[in-house]
C-alpha cells in the first residue's frame, strides 16, 4: 500500500484523471489532492493544458470542413448498392452481370467443363496407384539414377547386410536434401537413402541417394530397408544375380518388393520399439501371429524364425 | 477532459449486447453505418487530416471507412468496441493514401495556419491574442511531437481510451500512458518555448 503522503507524479496523476487507474489508487489519489495543494495547482495545470489542447485542435480546421450532407447522400448511395448486392443470390448477380443468351453459352460451357473434368478425373483414379503413390516415393531418375562399385560378392556377404551400410555423412545428407527442395523444416520426416543399398554393391554417390519419406507412405523407408535384406540374401545364397538385383532396385525398387514378397502391401510393421521387431524375409516363410496391439496402431506382427532381428532407425 | 463515455457506442441500433452474435438485415446495417457517420465523421476528419490527409482524402477514406464498416457487419463479425474499430481502419487508411500521396510537407503547415485563423469567444481583443497565441504554440508542441505520440493525443482528444488508443496504434498499453504522459509535460511547458 502506498502512503498517501508521497506526491503522486504527473504520470499518475493524468492516468487518475483519465480514470485508467485501479480503483483502489484512484482513492489514493483523491485522497491525496484533497490533503495536498501542491498537487491540486498540479493536477489544475493538466487539467487546463488538456482543455486548451482539446480546444486547439477541435477547433483546427472544423471551418474547413466541407458539409456532411454530399458526403452523407454519397455514402447512403454506396451503401445501397453494398446491400443490394449482398442480398443477390449469386444467380441473381449472374443474371444482371449476362444477357439471357450469354447465359445459355454459359451454362453450355460449364456442363461441358463438368462433363470434361469428370472424365479426367476417372482416368487420373485409375492411374492412381501408379502415379501418385509412386511419386513420392520413388526416387527422381533424373536425380537418382543409382550408382554402384566394383566389388566381389565374397566381400559383400562377408558380414550382415545391415553392418555393410555406412551413415551418409551430413554434408552430403544436406545436399541431396536440397536437390530434392526439401525444405529444411521437414527434413527429419525423411531418411537419405541409398537407391542400391551398399551391401548391393551401391555406393554414397549422390546420384545414389534421395530423400524416403520415413512415414508418410506405407512405401516408406522401412518397407524399403526390407527389400535390400530380401536382395542381399538372395543374392549371397546364390539365387540372384548381384546386377539384376542392383538393375531391380534402382529401375523401382516397389515393383520389386511386390515381385521378391510376392505382395501388393508392405509386409509387417511394427510399433513396439526396436528390440521387438523382428524382420520377415518373406510372408510365405514365415508363421503370422495376428496381433492387435491397440487402436490406432493396429497392426500384424509378423514373426520370423531363423532370421536376423531388423533395427530399425530411430522413430 | 470531457470524454465521451465507451457506452456510448452502445447507444447504436443494433439488437442486444455488442458480444450477441445476432445478425440484422443489410438494410438495418445500412442504417446503423449511417447513423455512425453522422456521430464520427468529423472526429475522424480531424484525425485524417492531423496524419497530413488533404480534405479531400479525408473525405475519401471517411467513405471508405463507413463502406468497411457495412461489409464487417454484414458479415456478422465483431460488434465490439466499434469506436476503437473505426479509428483503427481510418488510421490504416489514412496512412496508406498518405504513402501513396506523399503528401508534401508545406501541406501540414496548413493546421497552423487555421489555428491562427480562428475567432476566440473571449471578451476582449487582448485576451483574444493570448488564446490565439496559446493556441499557436500548443500545435507547434503537438507537431514537433514523434508522430506516435502525435497519434495518441489526438486519439485521445477523439474521446479513445488507453486500450482503444492501444488497437488503434498496435502498441502495449504502457506505451500510449508513457506517450500521453511525455505529451502533457511538453504541452505544459508549451508557453516556455
Amino acid at each position: 500500500m502506498r502512503d498517501e503522503n508521497i506526491h503522486p507524479s504527473d504520470q499518475d496523476l493524468l492516468l487518475a484523471a483519465d480514470g485508467e487507474v485501479s480503483q483502489r489508487r484512484a482513492a489514493e489519489v483523491r485522497g491525496h489532492l484533497e490533503s495536498c495543494w501542491q498537487c491540486r495547482a498540479r493536477m489544475a495545470e493538466i487539467e487546463t493544458t488538456i482543455v486548451d489542447f482539446v480546444r486547439a485542435h477541435t477547433d483546427t480546421a472544423e471551418h474547413n470542413f466541407p458539409p456532411a450532407v454530399g458526403p452523407r447522400a454519397l455514402l447512403k448511395a454506396r451503401l445501397a448498392e453494398l446491400a443490394e448486392t449482398s442480398s443477390r443470390t449469386p444467380w441473381q448477380a449472374l443474371r444482371s452481370v449476362l444477357g439471357r443468351r450469354e447465359l445459355a453459352y454459359a451454362c453450355v460451357l460449364m456442363l461441358l467443363a463438368v462433363v470434361g473434368v469428370r472424365i479426367l478425373y476417372q482416368q487420373a483414379i485409375r492411374h492412381e496407384s501408379n502415379a501418385v503413390v509412386y511419386a513420392a516415393v520413388l526416387p527422381d531418375p533424373q536425380l537418382t539414377p543409382g550408382a554402384t562399385r566394383t566389388v566381389a560378392i565374397g566381400d559383400l556377404c562377408s558380414m550382415p547386410h545391415e553392418e555393410v551400410v555406412r551413415p551418409v555423412p551430413d554434408a552430403l545428407r544436406r545436399q541431396v536434401l536440397n536437390e530434392y527442395g526439401v525444405p529444411n523444416t521437414r527434413a527429419r520426416e525423411y531418411e537419405v537413402d541409398y537407391l542400391i543399398a551398399p551391401g548391393l554393391g551401391g555406393t554414397d554417390d549422390i546420384r545414389n541417394l534421395w530423400p524416403q519419406p520415413h512415414q508418410d507412405t506405407a512405401w516408406n523407408s522401412y518397407a524399403k530397408d526390407q527389400l535390400e535384406e530380401r536382395l542381399h540374401h538372395l543374392v549371397c545364397a546364390g539365387q540372384l544375380d548381384v546386377t539384376t538385383a542392383q538393375r531391380q532396385i534402382a529401375s523401382n525398387w516397389i515393383a520389386a518388393y511386390k515381385k521378391y514378397f510376392g505382395t501388393d502391401h508392405p509386409v509387417a510393421l511394427h510399433v513396439r520399439g526396436p528390440v521387438d521387431l523382428q524382420f520377415v524375409a518373406a510372408q510365405t516363410e514365415h508363421e503370422v501371429e495376428s496381433t492387435t496391439i491397440g487402436e490406432p496402431f493396429a497392426v500384424e506382427i509378423l514373426v520370423a524364425a531363423n532370421k536376423p532381428r531388423y533395427t530399425p532407425h530411430c522413430l | 477532459m470531457s470524454i465521451p463515455p465507451t457506452e456510448a457506442i452502445n447507444g447504436l441500433p443494433f439488437p442486444g449486447r455488442a458480444s450477441d452474435a445476432v445478425f440484422t438485415t443489410p438494410s438495418e446495417i445500412e442504417r446503423a453505418v449511417i447513423s455512425l457517420f453522422d456521430q464520427f465523421r468529423i472526429p475522424l476528419f480531424r484525425y485524417t487530416l492531423s496524419l497530413g490527409l488533404s480534405v479531400h482524402d479525408g473525405e475519401e477514406v471517411i467513405q471508405e471507412v463507413f463502406l468497411a464498416l457495412f461489409r464487417h457487419l454484414n458479415l456478422g463479425r465483431s460488434r465490439k468496441n466499434l469506436r476503437g474499430w473505426i479509428f483503427c481502419v481510418a488510421h490504416n487508411l489514412a496512412l496508406r493514401q498518405r504513402h501513396s500521396n506523399q503528401r508534401s510537407q508545406a501541406d501540414l503547415a496548413s493546421e497552423g495556419a487555421v489555428a491562427e485563423g480562428q475567432v476566440d469567444p473571449s471578451p476582449n481583443p487582448e485576451e483574444q491574442a493570448l488564446a490565439a497565441q496559446r493556441r499557436r504554440n500548443l500545435l507547434a508542441v503537438v507537431r514537433a511531437l514523434p508522430e506516435q505520440d502525435q497519434c495518441c493525443l489526438r486519439l485521445r482528444a477523439e474521446g479513445l481510451r488507453y486500450r482503444e488508443i492501444a488497437r488503434v496504434l498496435g502498441v502495449s498499453l504502457g506505451a500510449v500512458s508513457m506517450s500521453l504522459g511525455r505529451s502533457i509535460a511538453r504541452l505544459m511547458r508549451a508557453d516556455e518555448v
